[in-house]
């Protein structure tokens, strides 16, 4: 066994042959499926999860990240479709947020490429740690101005005339909205697309949270369109991945399938779900996702 | 037709056939190699369009796990040019010159004319 362990460590380096102990298309498709479910559920995303669970099982970060955006894509499709037809994504803000997501995406990429892994494993942490911060400071201040239709819209967004109207089914009437501050909410979405593109998620809570606290939007117009934007950055971000030898068509076919079916079924049992359990759910993945990184990365400054 | 039906049916078309693909293309990867994981083998392309241009000479199994994988990654640039085409028979200037912003962008990424070299 060891004489066997020697002949593939001198095509293979240390880390690929733990992975192909541990890890096998089984393993990938099975934690890609419940990384979706529980993304679903938890407005988390598949890849955030999934990513965490399989650096924990020894699959290098970089891989994980450059196969794991190619799941964002599929999620990202496969969950909106359905919001785009029925009208509640606008893909107007769509496309004008676009133009600095893909930017943010191709950046990201870039700087995962260029940096050593100890720092993506930190940033990882990090990144979770603001998202989360943010998104909750923002979601208490957008409760406050929910619904107040501002008739003092800045310029810019005037000139962009981003507007839209939905019919909500739980509050059993139509919405209307306009988009404001789209000066400053465009440019904040590079951020979002850098966080995206660097470690091969989506990003969607930071996105949404944007959406909602600058732009105006009404949460599940927010939340939607977001998910409509994730996949062009991860195509944005893929691209750049694709000539860096990470993207492996085995691996990221799992992770891709697995996602998909996983998140599918989430968006099935979420309404049957209380609101307190998906909180507590959310609470506990993310706290898993922050400690394992965290984890890795001293870890991996102490080797 | 409307712009947010068009791009549903992209979405859905995109990922649908995708799908397809990558499950034959797993089944077939568990027909011949088993669940093992094979990372001997080296997939570094120069760009999408280099990727494209290999799927023939690959086995089965990859070749229907790229063209599934293809397909998705092209699914998002797909809706993009929809969106420019519609744009621009809708004369709508401003969300044309957008959405050929996205376009540009995304073509040079995809010819890997922006990445770390």
């Amino acid at each position: 066994m060891k004489t066997l362990k020697n002949i593939m460590l001198r095509y293979i380096t240390e880390d690929w042959y733990r992975l192909l102990e541990v890890l096998n298309l089984y393993t990938i498709m099975i934690v890609a499926f419940f990384a979706g479910l529980l993304g679903s559920l938890t407005g988390l995303g598949g890849a955030s999860i999934m990513t965490p669970i399989l650096v924990g099982l020894g699959f290098p970060l970089k891989h994980s990240i450059a196969n794991a955006m190619i799941s964002v894509i599929a999620t990202s499709a496969g969950s909106s479709a359905a919001y785009v037809r029925d009208r509640i994504t606008n893909p107007r803000a769509a496309m004008y947020l676009e133009m600095f997501t893909i930017v943010g995406g191709i950046i990201g990429a870039i700087i995962t490429l260029v940096t050593p892994s100890v720092a993506l494993y930190f940033f990882f942490a990090f990144f979770l740690i603001v998202m989360n911060l943010y998104s909750y400071y923002e979601r208490r201040k957008a409760r406050i101005y929910h619904e107040i239709l501002d008739q003092n819209i800045d310029r810019f967004s005037r000139w962009l005339g981003i507007y839209g109207e939905y019919y909500d089914h739980s509050e059993k009437r139509s919405i209307k909205y306009v988009v404001k501050r789209a000066h400053i909410g465009g440019p904040m979405m590079i951020i979002a697309g850098v966080a995206a593109g660097s470690l091969g998620i989506g990003a969607g809570a930071f996105k949404t949270s944007i959406q909602e606290s600058i732009l105006g939007l009404p949460t599940k117009v927010a939340s939607t369109t977001s998910n409509f934007i994730i996949g062009m950055t991860g195509l944005a971000a893929t691209t750049v991945y694709i000539s860096s030898g990470y993207v492996n068509p085995i691996i990221a076919g799992a992770m891709a399938l697995g996602t998909t079916l996983g998140s599918l079924l989430g968006s099935k049992i979420l309404p049957h779900i209380k609101i307190n359990t998906v909180r507590i759910l959310s609470i506990a993945i993310t706290v898993y996702i922050i400690a394992q990184m965290l984890y890795k990365g001293v870890s991996a400054l102490w080797i | 037709m409307d712009l947010e039906i068009l791009l549903s049916l992209i979405l859905i078309i995109g990922v649908l056939l995708s799908l397809i693909f990558l499950i034959a293309g797993l089944f077939m990867y568990l027909v011949s190699e088993g669940p093992r994981l094979d990372l001997g083998i080296e997939f570094r392309y120069l760009n999408l369009v280099s990727w494209i241009e290999a799927v023939p000479k690959m086995c089965m199994y990859q070749r229907l796990l790229s063209i599934g994988l293809i397909i998705l990654i092209l699914t998002p640039y797909i809706r993009a040019v929809t969106s420019f085409v519609w744009f621009m028979y809708h004369k709508d200037k401003k969300f044309s010159l957008f959405t050929l912003f996205v376009i540009i962008i995304l073509t040079l990424s995809i010819l890997g004319l922006i990445r770390v070299f």
